[in-house]
């Protein structure tokens, strides 16, 4: 067996841009090479293995000029007690040279000349530094400092193949340093910031000598209430910043001692590193977030108040799960990347701090009224001000006035030209605009409205539809050029949808669609969507309820047709609050479900739900109308019950996939840019849009509030085309962003995230991912389960430089950690998650190529699986205690053509349960428990007897923290349970017998188990422990019908052990053939030999180092050939290895 | 390490509330002198690293009954030593200072006036940080300052336990730790979370090198893979490992009712010995949520605590 190493996944620890687009990345024992204009990794290299790459340092020769061309530069990569020294060699675009800019096929080039690798040193290195002869540092360096744990350091001569030690000093503080950061270039002008475990931060010349042999400390920076993470000086030398396990970073000025230091509170947990730039402070911690601040000395200088300086200028907020480790400023001090423990790779704009934060008036419009009389004839005490507006183009609003003027401003020019004035309109008027048609769409008190064009293309027109008030009007464009929908709300419930036609004459043609009944629910519309395609009209209300309605008309084009009523009626759909927006898009075509719609609604509760709906081509007719709670929402899907066929052709289906909360305060909106989904909401008086799938506020704007009329309209992903508007003080306030070039506008993201805490369940789907396509090759498909709640569906894509985990599907259901998942295929593909807190899901997983690629197509390099993961139920708690967590599950399908399957889980207060899932009933059934252990369960597994007396036998095998392997015979439990449920009834539960079998095979928790079955039937039982033990058993097991017990075991050999398999306890185990690969978490991965010649032996075959921290479950399949091993901790790593068969 | 937030509070925690120990941790320690029968005999003992206090309360417990048992011998001494200041034990010496010092390992000699002890431990642990090699690094360094001291204080043939984390370097450690002991066991209690990285090294029989000189002026490093310990293979250095505590007692992964009373003694004393365990319910009495007896006396995020609750980080956000 030769594995290779493959894809992974893991905390991102150093960073360092090598020019403004060329960003290097230490990510484990690689360092990557990326181009963060276009976010393509140029070249990756194993720097350090088996030790992850703590810091990168640049040499910072001075270039004489830059021209196009190919440089060298040379970096030093360290990490634990290894050195690397590598020289680049990459080319310069003309980017670099202030040129044309959009060069995306000409990517960068960079590849590694050469790489030295030194160590191991004696101790753990804090810092490493380039020393110079001079400052102008023309010519390359020839020596390099390294700053060492122990609080001293040494000067290497690097002119010779190895390096020679030409200077010790010690500092006269012995103690150890979590953190140290060397300030100069040459020999004399060498400091070192030391980040003592005591709370202080020393400042030592590395050239200065005392009496006693030792460095003395020059400054003593003490203050901080925690050991120091990090220390960065600025470019002058002038200042020290130090960040510490206190919550809090500090800044001291060195010139002047007298001065005491600034202490900034912010960040909510340890912060790693902060980065002086200019005037600001970037800093990166455990809470997830990169921070920028006012460097409180430049800016007390400027403005002269300490206290406002202290404010966060901004807090990214992309990567998930807990710290963000790593942090790099461009040269050109524009861009900031960060590292997270989530393996994401971030980029930032310190530009756009100012254009994505608006925090004061000052960077908002405000516009007020004309003088009167540009508009009007004078009048005797005028009192007119603004009573509504609508935005009608991205710089271009229409304001109604109190005398009824309605009036249009243009922000180019600042010209403001009436458009009409109407006394029907005095004091009251609702207003809502088409912006591609430039419809303003207005109504009054009398049920009357008034359409307008903003250019005034046609004569203003006014409608009288109905006696009362006018609560509210939606306007929408059709997909025909010159067509537009009007859903008009009168108080008192009643609705009119118009359909307004421009496409013959200039003059609009209006005519009445229907009249829409109101709900029986009494509740008010507050935002419509209209789909053509399927004649449907969707709405939300204030009350939580969402109506649909099918419009005939939208097809027939009749006019004046009969009322119609909703057909579909869902309360409660974001608990009581309101929602907000309704947002519709079709499925792909080429979907297993579609034809369909995607629906996605936001609410006042903060959340956002996408819905599924299907089979909404039905006849009309006889159609039910359907009225749902919405909390009940998953039994409408009736997709595999005979008997609901008939009544599914009756109505729409209407499924609900996902429902995340994306804010603490308003979901307000939702629009797909580029097919992301971005969130409009309010919080804390700010208006924000948030990009769901890459986690960041892109705009937040402090507005006061949701109270106001707002208005926001946009044009591009990126948002560099928008207006937000919002109404105050009588203004009409408003941001028009136009960003200035695109130069400005990178990826934001160039190496995806992954799980941000611990993962602790992994398993490869394998054919779950094929049950209804055929493809032309499968996708390696797994699916992870971690301590950031996140279940996280992920396909391998192999590429040029390596391999990568792609997300395809991240599902936050569980309140707290999953610890075990299983796939199971029935009629449908199942997966079962499980972890803390007694949670136990069920999900259906549909898969199918992406739009417009056929299965047989389909290539895994290059085409993402599409994969969906439906929540079908939750298991009933049935422990006494709430703590109970769920240790492990085996799921297997007991049968398939009905869709039932069986669960086994191991619970922590010792029970083991049995469930039975039943597909058509969507519902969990406890089966049978037992207690035998008296201890915590930690693992669970069955295998299957086809051949025993009776039928199909079950066995279930558990472990626990007493280091027993302990075998039920499940069989009679399970079918006595199935034959009755079969006939209609649900029995109660049974107790599962006592264990027929069990053995002593570790001294403390037995962490890991696999079971294979051999030719002649006997069983290999692999278990590896807390106790650093790999265990294998070799038995075989004769069954009986009456017996009791109704199992006996023989030994075929003794139990072979292994008492130090690894140094540490072993978490994974897993039988392939002959071998057992044995994972622990002293981060190896062992092979062995089992051979049972004569009796059983086990021999040591190959080990490997692992680059996952504490990883804590494996899982193996063999798909196309290749034997894949996936390794799952503190991150996620991949082996390979092809196989012949 | 590398637990959820959700396991915190297992049946250990709350036996220690109710029989007045400081911290958990005690049972840890009482489990290690089970297996290893560590108090033997001892009457001078040296905890290091000792805040909050709850392993010097187990040296009172235990060298106190040695000393019952035989008057005639002399009477224990336990010297403390911390960098933080402790809540006075009785019969217990504090001495607040640093362990990588001289003057340390020459007042705790002259607390045993002049003789040597006879067992040291150290229960010490840093802050985690999350970077798994960092902290294992921190960790060895803290139990190397700690060996170091011991080699100035502990008299040959005596006992010193220490907690390891069992990361991707421990074969190093053991290495390191081979060099003065003959007899270097690995050991997990049961009151010590499975899986959980930490462990414990029982090194018996201390011996140092011959002609070795303690001195404090240059740390111990740990050693590097060679030859003889590879980074990965079958002759890495792994020492023996032995699960301690009476496996019938109490299980700090499993899930406890709450209402369940603790039976005092069960869950360590070599005297009672049960083939099977019971719960028993106390009479008219309902569980009552006890407060920790021992609060840590400093916490580096006070401050920052002390802002939260007074609302400062809503208003940055």
């Amino acid at each position: 067996m030769n594995l290779e190493k493959d894809a992974f996944a893991g905390l991102v620890t150093s960073m360092v841009f090598l020019t403004d687009s060329i960003l290097l990345v230490g990510q484990g024992p690689w360092l990557k090479f990326f181009d963060v204009r276009t976010g393509i990794l140029l070249e990756k290299s194993l720097v350090l293995p088996s030790n992850r790459i703590h810091r990168l340092v640049i040499e910072p020769v001075t270039k004489c000029a830059v021209g196009s061309g190919i440089q060298t530069s040379r970096i030093l990569a360290y990490g634990a007690k290894y050195l690397a020294q590598l020289e680049i060699e990459y080319e310069v675009s003309d980017e670099e040279r202030g040129l044309d800019h959009k060069k995306v096929d000409g990517a960068e080039r960079v590849c590694v000349k050469n790489m030295e690798r030194y160590g191991p040193f004696k101790d753990w290195i804090q810092d490493a530094q380039w020393i110079f002869e001079n400052e102008t540092r023309q010519q390359p360096a020839k020596e390099i400092a390294i700053a060492f744990a122990h609080n001293y350091v040494e000067i290497y001569d690097i002119t010779t193949g190895t390096p020679t030690k030409n200077w010790y000093i010690q500092c006269e503080e012995q103690c150890i340093l979590y953190s140290a950061r060397f300030f100069g270039h040459t020999r004399e002008t060498l400091v070192l910031g030391a980040g003592t475990v005591f709370n202080e931060v020393h400042v030592w010349k590395v050239m200065e000598k005392n009496e006693e042999g030792f460095a003395p400390v020059h400054h003593r920076l003490v203050g901080h209430d925690g050991v120091i993470f990090g220390i960065r000086f600025d470019d002058d030398g002038q200042f020290l910043v130090s960040v510490s396990d206190d919550r809090t970073m500090r800044i001291w000025s060195l010139k002047n001692d007298q001065r005491k230091c600034h202490v900034i509170f912010g960040h909510t947990a340890r912060i790693w590193d902060c980065h002086i730039v200019n005037r600001y402070l970037v800093s990166v911690s455990e809470d997830t977030t990169c921070r920028v601040w006012n460097n409180p000395y430049l800016v007390q200088d400027e403005e002269g108040g300490a206290e406002a300086s202290m404010d966060c200028l901004a807090c990214w907020e992309g990567h998930t799960g807990k710290n963000v480790w790593s942090c790099a400023v461009s040269p050109n001090k524009q861009l900031v990347a960060t590292g997270g423990q989530d393996s994401g790779v971030r980029l930032w704009s310190l530009k756009s701090i100012q254009e994505n934060h608006i925090e004061s008036d000052a960077d908002l419009t405000m516009t007020d009224l004309p003088e009167l009389t540009t508009y009007s004839p004078p009048m005797e005490k005028p009192n007119e001000f603004i009573r509504n507006f609508v935005l009608v183009d991205y710089d271009q609003f229409a304001v109604f006035t109190n005398l009824g003027y309605l009036l249009r401003y243009d922000n180019t020019n600042g010209q403001w030209t009436k458009l009409l004035q109407d006394d029907d309109f005095r004091n009251y008027a609702i207003m809502k605009a088409c912006t591609s048609g430039k419809l303003i769409v207005s109504g009054n008190l009398q049920g009357r409205i008034s359409i307008a064009h903003a250019n005034s293309e046609f004569q203003p027109m006014k409608i009288k539809l109905c006696e009362c008030k006018i609560l509210n009007i939606f306007v929408s464009e059709s997909k025909v050029a010159g067509v537009f929908y009007i859903v008009t709300l009168g108080v008192e419930g009643e609705m009119f949808l118009h359909q307004l036609d421009r496409r013959h004459t200039v003059e609009p043609e209006i005519k009445l669609l229907h009249r829409l009944q109101p709900s029986n629910l009494k509740t008010t519309v507050i935002c419509t969507a209209i789909c053509e395609d399927y004649n449907l009209l969707v709405c939300g209300s204030r009350e939580s309820a969402l109506l649909i309605y099918r419009i005939p008309a939208l097809a027939s084009q009749a006019t004046d047709n009969d009322p119609v009523s909703p057909v579909v009626q869902l309360r409660r759909t974001h608990g009581r609050q309101a929602v907000s927006s309704v947002t519709l898009q079709s499925l792909p075509e080429t979907t297993a479900h579609g034809p369909g719609l995607t629906l996605i609604t936001t609410g006042r509760d903060g959340c956002y739900t996408e819905y599924r709906l299907t089979n909404i081509n039905t006849s009309g007719d006889h159609e039910s109308s359907l009225d749902m709670n919405a909390d009940e929402m998953d039994v409408i899907d009736d997709h595999n019950s005979e008997e609901h066929q008939i009544s599914e052709q009756q109505h729409i289906v209407i499924e609900k996939v996902y429902k995340n909360r994306v804010t603490k305060g308003w979901a307000e909106g939702a629009m797909y840019m580029d097919g992301q989904l971005y969130i409009l909401g309010f919080y804390r008086k700010r208006f924000i849009v948030f990009n769901v799938a890459k986690g960041y506020e892109m705009l937040s704007i402090a507005c006061g509030g949701a109270h106001r009329t707002w208005h926001f309209i946009n044009q591009d992903a990126k948002l560099a085309r928008c207006t937000f508007a919002f109404f105050r003080r009588n203004k009409v306030n408003a941001l028009y962003r136009k960003a200035s070039t695109s130069k400005e506008v990178f990826e934001e993201s160039i190496q995806s995230n992954f799980h941000g805490r611990d993962v602790r369940a992994i398993k490869f789907a394998g054919k779950a991912v094929a049950l209804k396509e055929s493809f032309k090759q499968l996708p390696l498909i797994v699916a992870t389960g971690a301590e950031d709640t996140l279940l996280r569906l992920s396909q391998y894509v192999s590429g040029q430089h390596e391999g990568k985990i792609v997300n395809l599907r991240t599902v936050r259901k569980h309140s707290s950690v999953i610890k075990s998942i299983n796939w199971s295929i029935g009629r449908e593909t199942l997966l079962f998650t499980s972890g803390a807190s007694e949670e136990l899901r069920c999900w259906k997983v549909d898969s199918h190529p992406p739009q417009g690629i056929p299965a047989s197509a389909f290539d895994p390099s290059r085409h993402l699986l599409d994969i969906s993961c439906l929540e079908w139920a939750a298991s009933p708690m049935v422990s006494d205690i709430k703590e109970t967590r769920i240790m492990d599950t085996s799921a297997f399908p007991i049968d398939a053509s009905r869709g039932l399957h069986i669960l086994a889980a191991a619970y922590s207060d010792s029970t083991t349960r049995l469930w039975l899932f039943d597909e058509t009933a969507k519902k969990f059934f406890l089966v049978a428990d037992g207690i035998w252990h008296m201890k915590c369960l930690l693992q669970i597994t069955h295998f299957l007897v086809p051949d025993r007396p009776g039928g199909e036998g079950v066995v279930i095998v558990t472990t626990a923290t007493d280091g027993k392997l302990a075998f039920w015979d499940a069989t009679r439990v399970i079918s006595d349970f199935i034959n009755s449920y079969k006939t209609g009834t649900v029995p109660s539960h049974s107790k599962l017998p006592t264990p027929f079998y069990h053995y002593q095979a570790h001294l403390s928790g037995v962490n890991a188990l696999d079971i294979q079955s051999l030719d002649d039937g006997s069983l290999i039982v692999a278990s590896g422990g807390e106790d650093n033990a790999l265990a294998v058993n070799w038995i075989s097991i004769t069954y009986s019908d009456h017996q009791s017990p109704q199992a006996s075991v023989n030994a075929k050999g003794d139990i072979a052990k292994i008492a130090s398999a690894h140094a540490s306890s072993v978490t994974g185990v897993h039988i392939v053939g002959k071998l057992i690969l044995t994972v622990s978490t002293d981060q190896r991965l062992n092979v062995w030999e089992v051979n049972t010649d004569q009796g059983l032996t086990i021999s040591m075959h190959d080990a490997y180092y692992i680059d996952v921290p504490d990883p804590s479950a494996m899982d193996l399949i063999i798909q196309n050939g290749i034997l894949y091993v996936g390794i799952a901790g503190i991150g996620f790593q991949l082996l390979k290895t092809r196989i012949s068969t | 390490m590398g637990k959820s937030s959700k396991d915190k509070r297992d049946v250990y925690y709350r036996l220690a509330k109710e029989q007045g120990w400081r911290a958990r941790s005690a049972f840890k320690l009482m489990q290690l002198d089970e297996e290893f029968d560590l108090f033997e005999g001892v009457h001078r003992a040296v905890d290091l690293c000792a805040a909050p206090g709850s392993w010097s309360q187990v040296l009172t417990k235990r060298l106190s009954e040695n000393h019952e048992k035989n008057p005639q011998e002399e009477p224990p001494k336990i010297v403390a030593v911390d960098l933080q200041a402790m809540a006075p034990l009785p019969g217990v010496i504090q001495l607040q200072g640093d362990i990588t010092k001289v003057s340390t390992a020459e007042q705790i000699i002259s607390y045993f006036e002049g003789k040597l002890s006879d067992i040291v431990i150290c229960d010490g642990a840093p802050d985690v940080t999350g970077l798994h090699d960092m902290d294992e690094y921190i960790q060895a360094q803290l139990l190397l300052a700690a060996l170091n001291i011991t080699t100035h204080v502990l008299r040959p043939g005596g006992t010193f336990i220490a907690k390891i984390f069992r990361g991707k370097d421990i074969t190093l450690l053991y290495s390191q730790l081979k060099v003065f002991f003959p007899v270097v066991t690995c050991s997990k209690p049961r009151s010590s979370r499975n899986s959980s990285i930490e462990s414990f090294i029982v090194c018996q029989n201390y011996s140092p090198p011959e002609g070795y000189m303690p001195t404090m002026a240059n740390p111990l490093l740990d050693f590097h893979y060679n030859n003889d310990n590879e980074l990965a293979g079958p002759n890495r250095m792994i020492v023996p490992f032995i699960a301690c505590g009476d496996l019938s007692g109490y299980d700090s992964d499993m899930t406890y009712a709450l209402e369940v009373s603790i039976i005092s003694g069960l869950a360590c004393n070599r005297t009672i010995s049960c083939s099977t365990f019971t719960l028993q319910k106390k009479d008219n009495e309902e569980y009552k949520s006890l407060d920790p007896l021992q609060p840590p006396i400093s916490a580096p995020y006070l401050k920052a605590m002390e802002l939260k609750r007074n609302n400062f980080y809503n208003r940055v956000a």
